[in-house]
């Protein structure tokens, strides 16, 4: 069809509305679709399921109501250790991002061996989910908010550190051509024409890896990695659903006005 | 002829002997991308205080040989002398101490966007200052922010020192560019189409203002550019180019319209 001219096109009426899938394109729909299909069943998915665990959520929320705020202080003070995780770990993950992602961003890199090695590094650190991180902390370095921190730091390298690269990369490459055409070191072209420029999308980037410690620090507690988690799980343990309603509720707020404030500041700088 | 006269300087450039008077020394260059051959085996000298058009069709190569004389692309072979050095050869360092006395105005202004014309004209300064406090303005030695100042007023532009870069007219970029350049304090400068990227008017006015900054500071200029009155009037000689070869390398006041339309012609026709 792309191979008609468009005055016989018009002649010969609009192309067919669908193009027929090739015979390779086909055979991966059906066999998608019956993966898909095979996995409902495998996860033991059924409506009756559903149809039993409705009324049991509305019970348990039922026994959440009203929550229960008599121990607000000692959760506010749990919350803001929580915070302070994120924030410990976002910012050491930045700093740390940075010089990772210079060795990571093609023809920034000194060497392609560098860049291979510190790319896959990034990806490591990314692969793995926050929670085996965190299990890894806590046998390192004991129970604990340290833990939660170190997490959610090589989290945050495996976030930052690649849109960090991406962010250098995409930089415009005239200005770099003119630093080096002044005789500027592979160290001043980089701080001079590449930084600057990729400045807006580190910040952008910054913000959401912030968001995202926020979000991730709230279930480090489960593994015993510091933070609000813990609190949240005793009291499911213990059956104390009106206190864990004000912890969802603290969690809930946290994320909120985390989100709500980056937001907002990304709007001032950008 | 020519070949003999290449020997020769290949000998002298073996032997370490400055080429006397010569800025700008070229011989036997061969440059090409892959496959494909742009330049090849071309030669011609500038000398000292002398001001150079070249001029020839699109895709003759004339981007490519500025650029291969600074090495932003690496000819295959030949000699580029610059100041009585053998570019061709030097080391990573060496060769970024010659860039920094080479001026190089690009077709775009090249800025870098988001900081100020000031910072912009400070990193001129980068290879000869050094280290971080080049990076940024307000790092800057304030000798050195007294001089790119001086930069951006020869240019005419001092009053726009603090404005970000993004938020100049094309004339304006064209001139901090330029300004730039001047901040290098070069023995020498290489421009490719200073104006082509600007309006007719400014482009005048930007040419003039460039070519009296080279003549009042007696510096030596290779200029590309596609406006034969410019060639004219700005240049003391005239290098034609095409086919990977020279067509011509004479005072800019003999080139005839004939040759120049057997120049461009032999492309179009
Ligand atoms: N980076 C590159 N990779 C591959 N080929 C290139 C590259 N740069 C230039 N060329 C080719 O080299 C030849 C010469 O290009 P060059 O830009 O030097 O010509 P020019 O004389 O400056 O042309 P113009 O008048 O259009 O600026 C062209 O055929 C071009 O396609
Ligand atoms: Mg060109």
């Amino acid at each position: 069809m792309a191979d008609v001219p468009a005055t016989a096109a018009s002649r010969a009426g609009p192309p067919p509305r669908f193009e027929r899938p090739g015979t390779l394109t086909f055979v991966f729909y059906v066999a998608a679709l019956a993966f898909l299909i095979a996995s409902i069943g495998n996860v033991d998915l059924s409506i009756e399921r559903l149809a039993n665990g409705i009324p049991r959520i509305g019970d348990l929320m039922g026994r959440m109501l009203p929550p229960d705020f008599s121990r607000l202080q000692s959760i506010g003070m749990k919350l803001l250790e929580t915070f302070q995780m994120a924030v410990v770990g976002a910012a050491l993950g930045i700093i740390i991002s940075l010089p990772l992602a210079i060795l990571a961003a093609r023809d920034l890199s000194p060497h392609p061996l560098v860049y291979t090695a510190v790319r896959g590094l990034i990806s490591f650190f990314r692969t793995v989910p926050d929670l085996i991180w965190a299990l890894i902390f806590v046998i390192a370095v004991g129970l604990g908010p340290a833990a939660g921190t170190l997490a959610l730091m090589v989290d945050t390298i495996g976030f930052c550190g690649r849109f960090f690269a991406e962010a250098m990369e995409e930089t415009d490459k005239g200005p770099r051509e003119a630093m080096t055409a002044l005789g500027a070191s592979r160290t001043g072209t980089v701080f001079s024409a590449v930084i600057p420029q990729a400045m807006p999308s580190f910040i952008n980037t910054s913000l959401f890896s912030l968001e995202k410690a926020t979000r991730s620090s709230v279930v480090l507690g489960l593994v015993g990695a510091g933070g609000i988690g813990i609190e949240l799980k005793v009291a499911m343990d213990l059956f104390q659903y009106r206190q864990a309603a004000t912890i969802i509720l603290a969690i809930f707020v946290l994320v909120l006005v985390v989100e709500r404030a980056s937001t907002w500041l990304r709007s001032k700088v950008l | 002829m020519r070949a003999a006269a290449v020997a020769i300087d290949r000998n002298a450039a073996a032997a370490g002997v400055p080429i006397a008077t010569a800025d700008l020394e070229v011989a036997d260059l061969q440059v090409g991308f892959a496959d494909l051959p742009v330049l090849n085996g071309i030669g011609f000298r500038v000398a000292r205080g002398e001001s150079v058009a070249i001029v020839g069709p699109n895709g003759a190569g004339k981007s490519t040989l500025l650029r291969s004389i600074i090495r932003l692309i690496e000819p295959k072979s030949g000699i580029v002398q610059l100041a009585g050095q053998e570019v061709l050869s030097l080391r990573e360092r060496e060769l970024r101490r010659l860039r920094a006395r080479i001026g190089f105005v690009f077709q775009r202004h090249n800025l870098v966007s988001r900081l100020s014309a000031l910072t912009n004209v400070v990193h001129g300064a980068q290879a000869r200052a050094g280290g971080p406090r080049t990076w940024l303005q307000s790092l800057a030695r304030s000798t050195v922010r007294d001089e790119a100042m001086d930069c951006l007023a020869r240019v005419g532009l001092a009053e726009v020192a603090r404005r970000r870069a993004d938020q100049l007219s094309g004339g304006q970029s064209q001139r901090v560019a330029i300004a730039r350049m001047l901040m290098q304090r070069p023995q020498l400068v290489l421009a490719d189409e200073p104006v082509a990227s600007l309006d007719p008017s400014a482009g005048e006015d930007v040419m003039s203002l460039f070519a009296g900054l080279m003549r009042d500071s007696g510096m030596t200029v290779v200029f590309t550019t596609h406006n034969l009155r410019h060639a004219r009037a700005y240049a003391d000689r005239m290098i034609g180019l095409a086919g990977g070869g020279l067509a011509f390398d004479m005072p800019a006041g003999a080139v005839t319209d004939a040759r120049l339309d057997g120049l461009f012609g032999g492309r179009d026709g």
